[in-house]
């Protein structure tokens, strides 16, 4: 269910919402799907980059899932929750 | 004697990070649709764009409708004389538009005209800043509707608002001047003192330029064009005592984050 959420609401972010809320709403889907943050990433960049620009949405969604990574895996081993 | 807990022991797998989870198939998944994306952005971009367009009309929608709503819990008086204040504006507009026309007649009479009108083309905005990241614009027209590459978006007025950069068949993007990093050669003030603008995001523009050219506050700032194109006004000069140069900060004519369409012609 969470998962599912996460999936639906990252893949609408970049078409539906302002740039620093589709951010937010990425970096929060990543904790949850790690792998999300650099696919909505290459989605963006995809949809709205210049063609002389440097891929700047890639990267921040490469960031997003590398920190939702790590904050998945200390959550699913609860060591933040002690 | 004791029984093993079972509970000690899923707890003691859980907090061991070297077990992984398992959500391999989704990411797997999701890798592949990144990889999907990536082949689609290039052999396919139109699909993209396709498959994203009834989003964006989406989002239009909710936008529209949001203030429609919104206006329902306006004071009626108060917006009576809001509608009342810019009846008045757009009547003094328009005759300030029409004199301003019979003097550019006037100026074509006399020193005639260097090139034939353009054609323009009508094209709607799909998605606009704040959606759309690198502060760029998503048309509903493309090569098919007669846009090129290179070709100039104007909004209301001629307002210069930036250049095509690619065009799919039913679609064109458009980079705005004021992306983060881009550089336009303008001019600024009634002696046109040229300047170099640095688009800084959200429609802005910054420029530097010497400390004793005496540029003031509401300078108007112009980009080549025909003839030369007003974009926005200076809004505030930043001076340091230890560098000779000032650093000017412009605003644009045009509310980017409210385009509904704009003409896109050769430039």
């Amino acid at each position: 269910m969470m998962r599912g959420t996460a999936l639906v609401a990252a893949f609408l972010a970049p078409l539906l919402f302002p740039t620093v809320l589709a951010g937010i709403v990425v970096f929060i889907a990543s904790v949850a799907v790690p792998p999300l943050g650099i696919v909505i990433g290459i989605l963006t960049d995809a949809l709205y980059k210049p063609a002389s620009s440097f891929p700047y949405a890639t990267l921040l969604g490469a960031v997003f899932s590398g920190l939702g990574y790590v904050m998945h895996r200390f959550i699913k081993t609860r060591i933040i929750s002690e | 004697m004791k029984m093993p807990s079972s509970r000690t022991g899923r707890a003691s797998r859980r907090r061991n990070v070297l077990i992984p989870s398992g959500s391999f198939a989704v990411a797997g998944v999701l890798l592949v649709i990144g990889l999907l994306i990536l082949i689609l952005r290039f052999a396919a971009p139109g699909a993209l764009t396709a498959l994203a367009k009834p989003f964006w009309q989406l989002g239009n929608m909710s936008t529209n409708g949001m203030h429609s709503f919104a206006s329902l819990f306006g004071n009626s008086a108060q917006l009576t004389r809001e509608r009342d204040t810019l009846a008045q504006e757009n009547l003094a507009l328009a005759e300030r538009a029409r004199t301003l026309e019979a003097r550019s007649a006037d100026l074509e009479r006399l020193v005639g005209t260097r090139t034939a009108s353009a054609n323009r083309v009508l094209a709607g905005v799909l998605a606009r800043p704040p959606v759309t990241a690198y502060d760029s614009l998503i048309l509903d027209a493309g090569s098919v509707a007669g846009v090129h590459v290179g070709d100039v978006a104007y909004a209301a007025g001629g307002v210069p608002l930036g250049a095509v950069d690619s065009v799919l068949a039913s679609s064109a993007h458009v980079a705005l001047y004021s992306s983060g990093g881009q550089k336009t050669e303008g001019w600024v003030g009634d002696t046109r003192i040229p300047i170099t603008l640095t688009g800084k995001g959200g429609g802005t523009f910054d420029a530097t330029l010497p400390r004793e050219s005496g540029v003031a506050v509401n300078a108007v700032v112009y980009i080549p064009g025909p003839g030369a194109l007003p974009i926005g006004t200076v809004v505030r000069i930043d001076s340091n005592p230890s560098s000779p140069r000032d650093t000017i900060h412009i605003a644009p004519y045009v509310n980017i984050f409210s385009l509904t369409w704009v003409e896109v012609a050769a430039p």
